[in-house]
């Protein structure tokens, strides 16, 4: 009886793991793409520090990384506008960045999105 | 003696125990995959926080060069936020500090003074200028000894240290130099620079490996040069470079005294703010990341040690 009820357990064990591997390894997955994402998004917030800032000009454009072929049907967009009057309330020459990276994962929509500032005079200006 | 299904009885459960242990396997294989799945999952949205926090700690110091008030961002959309201070550096003696300022590097803690880039101190205060002289500053180091720090502790990328100091003599601009190498680095007996033993602790810096006194005496080491230009001389700057190293290494410099005697006032003692530290913190979920930068605003160009002070008339 001890045996069988032994035998029971353990193979309900092994079943119930073995049913759950597949959620494992999309999540594996899922987060090797939020990875790659995020250094995609960083590479562009890099690429935008590296403009002069009167080079700067407000924009929405796509990005265009080879990685984003990695992620599945992967694109991105990179926004520069005037820093918001809720934080720059007294006009600062302050650009604010968006970096946004999309994708799909079981067919469900992702996204990461960056956020940071670029000054007149700031960091690498 | 064989059993009812005519086996053996030696035999009898051995089927029981294979398989137990193949299950055993297959959930020991099971149990490896979603702990990697959890622990990466885990990993990546802690990357991505970690992400979010420097992106808003950067803009964090943007606002504060901007010179935006309050120096806050929040950026909602995304749920990350960053607050930053800033303050001039060095500043006065605190509690505890017996009335002697800190060593000045800039940043606070930095170990990173890459090999060939110069280091430069203020002595006499950027920002003042004496009532009676424009063109002279209010407030200068007054002392004739200056400490100064270098090398990476227990690195066998053993640095020595180029020191320049401009002064005003009363009449014209004059510099003064050193030339410090560790003696136990290999090639200090070729160099003919002045021997620091480094083999010391230095409990106020205890990441460093050397200390010298400029113009002064420390333990057994006394400047041969003599003390530092005193008035009516006034120490401008003092420019630094790190040699033979080939790795980035550290470098600080101390005032000498405490100034508390009569007709002395503390600033005679202390080395004049200089500098700008601003200290952001990002946050982001449970992640926060913290930026520090030194912002020296007034500094003289590179090729300033070998152009304006050249000896020789400068020809093209």
């Amino acid at each position: 009886m001890v045996e069988s009820l032994l035998v029971v357990a353990v193979i309900g064990s092994v079943v119930f793991l073995m049913a759950n591997i597949p959620n494992a390894l999309m999540l594996i997955a899922k987060s090797n793409h939020v990875s790659l994402a995020r250094e995609i998004a960083v590479k562009q917030i890099e690429s935008k520090r590296a403009i002069n800032y009167t080079n700067l000009v407000n924009d929405n454009s796509t990005i265009s990384d080879p990685r984003l072929n990695l992620l599945p049907q992967g694109s991105g967009t990179v926004a520069v506008d005037d820093c918001s009057p809720t934080i720059c309330k007294n006009g600062e020459p302050v650009k604010q960045v968006t970096v946004t990276v999309n994708w799909k994962d079981n067919n469900k929509s992702q996204a990461i999105t960056l956020k940071t500032m670029i000054g007149e005079g700031g960091i690498n200006q | 003696m064989n059993n009812q299904k005519g086996l053996p009885v030696r035999q009898a459960g051995q089927v029981i125990l294979i398989l137990i242990l193949v299950m055993s396997v297959a959930l020991a294989i099971g149990l490896s995959v979603i702990q990697r799945s959890l622990s990466d999952v885990s990993t990546s949205t802690d990357i991505e926080e970690s992400s979010r926090a420097f992106s808003a700690a950067e803009a964090g110091i943007e606002r504060i060069l901007s010179g935006g008030t309050p120096p806050f961002v929040n950026f909602s959309e995304n749920n990350s936020t960053a607050s930053a201070t800033s303050y001039n550096f060095p500043a006065p003696p605190g509690q505890g500090d017996n009335n002697r300022q800190r060593p000045f590097e800039c940043p606070p803690g930095d170990t990173s003074f890459a090999k060939e880039s110069v280091a430069q101190v203020w002595l006499a205060d950027p920002n003042s200028s004496s009532p009676t002289n424009p063109l002279a500053p209010a407030e200068y180091y007054k002392q004739t000894s200056l400490d100064v720090y270098w090398g990476l502790k227990n690195s066998t990328d053993k640095a020595a240290l180029e020191v320049i100091l401009v002064y005003w003599d009363g009449a014209k601009y004059v510099t003064r130099k050193w030339y410090l190498d560790q003696t136990d680095a290999v090639r200090s007996g070729n160099t003919q620079f002045t021997p620091v033993n480094c083999s010391i602790n230095i409990p106020q810096l205890p990441n460093y490996q050397c200390q010298y006194r400029l113009g002064g005496t420390l333990g057994s080491s006394t400047d041969p040069g003599g003390p530092l230009p005193a008035s009516p001389s006034v120490l401008m700057l003092l420019r630094a470079r790190t040699l033979y190293n080939e790795t980035s290494q550290p470098f600080a410099v101390q005032a000498v005294g405490t100034c508390t005697g009569v007709g002395q006032t503390p600033q005679d003692c202390w080395l004049p703010p200089q500098a700008k530290i601003i200290v952001s913190k990002g946050t982001s979920g449970q992640t926060r990341r913290i930026i520090q930068l030194c912002q020296v605003p007034k500094v003289v160009p590179s090729y300033f040690d070998y152009a304006i002070f050249s000896e020789d008339e400068i020809a093209k």
